[in-house]
């Protein structure tokens, strides 16, 4: 009931926060301001608060006035530093993130600064930059124009070249927001008829298409992407494929044997088991799909911060859960990721639990803590309290031993929660998450919580 | 001021110069400077300020004239700012308030360019314990342009009695740096470094010899006996012949030994992390480095120590305490260097261990002139030249004699002999010691460098070299 409680202030102080911070943040960056002193050298908000807040993004950007940017690359890069800016000032206890959206600001930055070049004056190389501006300023007609020019420069170059072009097309045209699904159709088709010579780009712009479908949670669009995208690579020789995007749209296709909503069926998960191991062996598919379908293992730890009473069994039983692993050495690099899990935990509320498992590691952000519970201490503090990390924080202490002298490097053993599910995942730069359903078994193969799979959890946990 | 007096460089502050000693900013000039970039900064970011003032001065010569006398001074001041995610600095080489505000904001927004992902933390400091050996000679600093005239006189007189052109540099340099954090770590050094290479050449024949040396204290450098020497290896290299290349049981001087060991013991050959991640000569086998290995001669020990008179700075350039360690000792790898990233998550030790700016390496009791009797046939070589890495793993290197080599057949030098390109190894050297002689200092301006001569066998010439 606390923890509800808690929430609920904190979103409500959040709102009130936005409303405030929104108008600045979109008065300062429209407005094109010099950058001052003052602005620079300001108390940074929530200084008082927490001893982890960055002062340096909470002053104003210097990157104005867009109009000494010289070319459209340089406009975009400005742009993105305003996108990070706007979204800090709008949300000051975490640092930018990327969203499903463009920002007022940004469209007006990216129309400003993009207003200065001509597609006569841009250099052929820069089109695809002055593309990118005509998409994040929401102007399909510009875009569209863009892609034209493009395209016709393209047809004075070798296949292989305008394959490539016609991809690189593809690619702003389908990652911007919202994807714009029907011009990467389009370009897709002028792909293929690049024959076989074009079967790199054709691979690459399946790969790019059945990704992004999936992750606007469209399995179905996904599919045919990833179908289309096996056509394709059938069609490079064996030694110059890529093996990073055949790993990740095959997954794609054993996804696909995966239900979103609805019952999971054994059968389901039995063909899903079984295409994983087709398509990377069993080795490699085990710690992924081996979870599929079986009873979430118990999350244990020494260390329950967040409870004031004795822990619960996580997952809870009967509702659906999130159990996450985080790696404590990831500082900067989670906070989109825990700003994914802000969002769901916001929008599912207490239908949803979330646990998350940390293990020690001896020190945490360039400190030595030998004493687990020093530790425990300062993990709770930063994850839970600065923050803000929804749900439940367990913490093992980590069994190690160390090397024989001189090499006296310390070795971690892996704690119970990590042997319960066969495999250490979030270490280093990611958070990764397992969704457990209802009845306790485990939906989905464990995934990064990233903002690209926010629609697939919320299908998850929501569907079922 | 007098002759040989370096102008101050504390002009500019409210602290009282010492003529001499402040050539270069004082502990208190540089503790001035950082109190007043410390008010320009109002947020409670972390912040480290690095003073960093110099003055140097030379006199170069060839061809039996001086060519060129310089001498500079200044100052810097690098300001970094630190947030959450990494770190961006900002140096100026101006000390009023204007442009200290200016490299604040500067620093700053570097900070804010940098991707979000960055993870380099320079700030807080562990509490460290520095040494504190005696760096500062005042005798360096009397090394001014009219004394560098008069060594370059004492190079070329000897040179020019034997109708060989002389060419070389005398060079004073003194330095300080204090490094300063917000979390209240404060390290000062100054430290002064002279050094003086001669090369003596016969314009009309084949024929070159060099002498040279650098040391903290002026006064320790005997300039007539470099002189001396660089002269005589001319004269006695006069008219070389041309031999097979090949392995040859080679004496190393001192000289020749640190041009080659310094590919070997230098920071980035020493780096544990990259000896654990497969980069290096220290590699054992994926995962693991050589540490507890034997990786050279039973009677190789290899190490730094501040507190020896070779110069060493007590600190490396992100404030680490340098402290006394052998890298190897008795032939076995048993340390190497890590920064305080790695000390933390791998060993979690609170303090990094870097490299420092030069090493040692323990001695034996031979002489040149016992290796060169103990020799049937082999080389006898003054120095190494240009020698580059082929191969980072073993640390394969490839350069050229150069300024002496002689023939050294049944005990005795017979004859000197045309330069070789040579393509061996340090490593190897370490390894087919036959004996080792006295450690002396020798001429290496990049960091400090004592070592001893040593008689290698089946090193590795491969071919003739035209250098001289």
């Amino acid at each position: 009931m606390a923890q509800v409680k808690r929430c609920a202030v904190y979103r409500t102080m959040k709102r009130i926060g936005h409303i405030i911070w929104r108008g600045a943040a979109i008065t300062v960056v429209s407005l094109v301001t010099i950058h001052t002193d003052a602005a620079a050298q300001a108390k940074p908000r929530g200084a008082g608060r927490t001893p982890f807040v960055d002062p340096i993004l909470s002053a104003a950007d210097s990157a104005a006035p867009l109009t000494r940017y010289a070319s459209p690359d340089a406009c975009v890069a400005a742009v993105r530093r305003i996108r990070r800016q706007a979204y800090w000032s709008q949300d000051p206890d975490t640092l930018p993130v990327d969203s499903d959206r463009v920002l007022p600001a940004e469209a007006q930055a990216a129309r400003t600064c993009g207003r200065h070049f001509s597609m006569d004056s841009v250099l052929e190389r820069s089109l695809g930059a002055l593309q990118q501006l005509a998409l994040l300023a929401g102007d399909d007609a510009w875009a569209g124009d863009v892609v034209r020019r493009r395209v016709t420069l393209a047809a004075r170059q070798p296949v292989v070249m305008r394959a490539d072009i016609l991809a690189d097309a593809l690619m702003y045209e389908v990652n911007a927001i919202p994807a714009r699904f029907d011009v990467g159709d389009r370009l897709a088709r002028a792909l293929d008829s690049l024959g076989a010579d074009a079967a790199q780009a054709q691979a690459r712009a399946y790969d790019i298409l059945a990704s992004r479908a999936m992750a606007l949670d469209s399995m179905t669009r996904a599919r045919a992407y990833a179908a289309r995208y096996m056509t394709a690579v059938a069609k490079i020789p064996r030694e110059q494929r890529d093996d990073g995007w055949a790993r990740e749209t095959a997954e794609i296709l054993a996804l696909a044997s995966l239900p979103m909503s609805g019952p999971l069926s054994d059968t389901a998960v039995r063909h899903y088991r079984e295409t994983m191991t087709q398509l990377f062996g069993a080795a490699m598919a085990a710690p992924f799909a081996g979870l599929v379908g079986l009873p979430a293992p118990a999350v244990t730890g020494e260390f329950w911060p967040d409870s004031t009473t004795q822990p619960a069994i996580r997952p809870v039983a009967h509702r659906p859960s999130l159990v996450i692993f985080l790696d404590s050495r990831c500082g900067t690099h989670c906070v989109p990721d825990i700003t994914t899990l802000k969002r769901l935990t916001a929008r599912f509320g207490t239908q949803m639990d979330v646990v998350t498992s940390i293990q020690t590691r001896g020190f945490f952000r360039s400190v030595l803590l030998t004493d687990s519970s020093a530790e425990a201490g300062a993990l709770r503090d930063y994850f839970s309290a600065y923050r803000q990390l929804p749900g439940t924080l367990v913490i093992a202490t980590t069994p190690f031993t160390r090397r024989p002298a001189p090499d006296r490097r310390r070795v971690d053993h892996a704690v119970p929660t990590v042997q319960r599910y066969g495999a250490s995942f979030g270490q280093h730069y990611d958070m990764t998450a397992v969704v457990v359903g209802t009845d306790g078994r485990v939906l989905w193969p464990p995934i990064s919580l990233s903002r690209y799979d926010e629609p697939l959890f919320a299908r998850l946990l929501g569907g079922r | 001021m007098t002759r040989g007096t370096p102008r101050s460089l504390n002009a500019f502050s409210n602290v009282v110069p010492d003529p001499v000693s402040d050539v270069v900013p004082s502990r208190e000039v540089c503790n001035e400077i950082t109190a007043r970039v410390a008010r320009l900064i109002h947020d409670d970011s972390g912040w480290r300020v690095v003073v960093y003032g110099e003055w140097q001065s030379d006199v170069r010569w060839a061809r039996n004239v001086v060519t060129q006398t310089t001498g500079s001074h200044s100052i810097m001041t690098q300001v970094l700012r630190e947030g959450e995610s990494g770190a961006g600095g900002a140096w100026t080489n101006q000390t009023d308030d204007a442009s200290l505000r200016d490299v604040v904001r500067k620093a700053y927004d570097f900070r804010r360019l940098l991707p979000s992902d960055r993870h380099d933390r320079l700030i807080p400091w562990t509490p460290q314990q520095y040494t504190n050996p005696l760096l500062w000679y005042p005798s360096t600093l009397t090394l001014d342009a009219a004394t560098g005239g008069d060594v370059a006189r004492a190079c070329i007189e000897p040179a020019a009695h034997e109708q060989l052109s002389s060419a070389g540099y005398v060079a004073a340099r003194a330095w300080s740096m204090s490094y300063t954090t917000n979390t209240g770590m404060s390290v000062y050094t100054k430290q002064t470094i002279a050094q003086c290479s001669t090369t003596a050449r016969d314009p009309q024949r084949y024929a070159s010899g060099w002498a040279g040396l650098s040391m903290p204290d002026w006064s320790t450098i005997n300039v007539s006996a470099l002189a001396s020497r660089a002269t005589e290896k001319a004269v006695q290299s006069r008219d070389p012949v041309a031999l097979e290349p090949g392995r040859y049981t080679a004496i190393f001087e001192p000289q020749a030994v640190a041009d080659l060991l310094q590919q070997l013991i230098n920071p980035q050959a020493l780096d544990r992390f990259s000896a654990e991640n497969g980069m290096g000569p220290f590699v054992a086998r994926r995962g693991d480095s050589k540490l507890g290995m034997r990786v050279a001669d039973p009677r190789v020990t290899i190490g730094q120590d501040p507190m020896t008179d070779l110069g060493i700075t007590p600190f490396d350039s992100n404030g680490n305490a340098v402290s006394a360690v052998n890298w190897i000792e008795d032939g076995v790898l048993i340390n190497l260097a890590y920064s305080r990233d790695y000390a933390l998550e791998s060993l979690n030790e609170p303090s990094a261990c870097p490299a420092g700016s030069g090493f040692h390496m323990r001695g034996g009791d031979a002489t040149v002139d016992d290796m060169i009797r103990g020799t049937t046939r082999g080389l006898l070589v003054t120095r190494l030249s240009n020698v580059i890495v082929l191969d980072l793993a073993s640390r394969l290197c490839s350069g050229t004699t150069r300024d002496g080599l002689w023939l050294i057949q049944q005990g005795k030098i017979t004859k000197p002999v045309r330069n070789f390109r040579f393509t061996d190894s340090p490593l190897f050297m370490l390894n087919t010691i036959e004996r080792i002689g006295a450690p002396v200092p020798v001429f290496s301006p990049d960091g400090p460098v004592r070592v001893p001569p040593l008689q290698v066998r089946d090193f590795n010439f491969t071919s003739l070299s035209d250098s001289i």
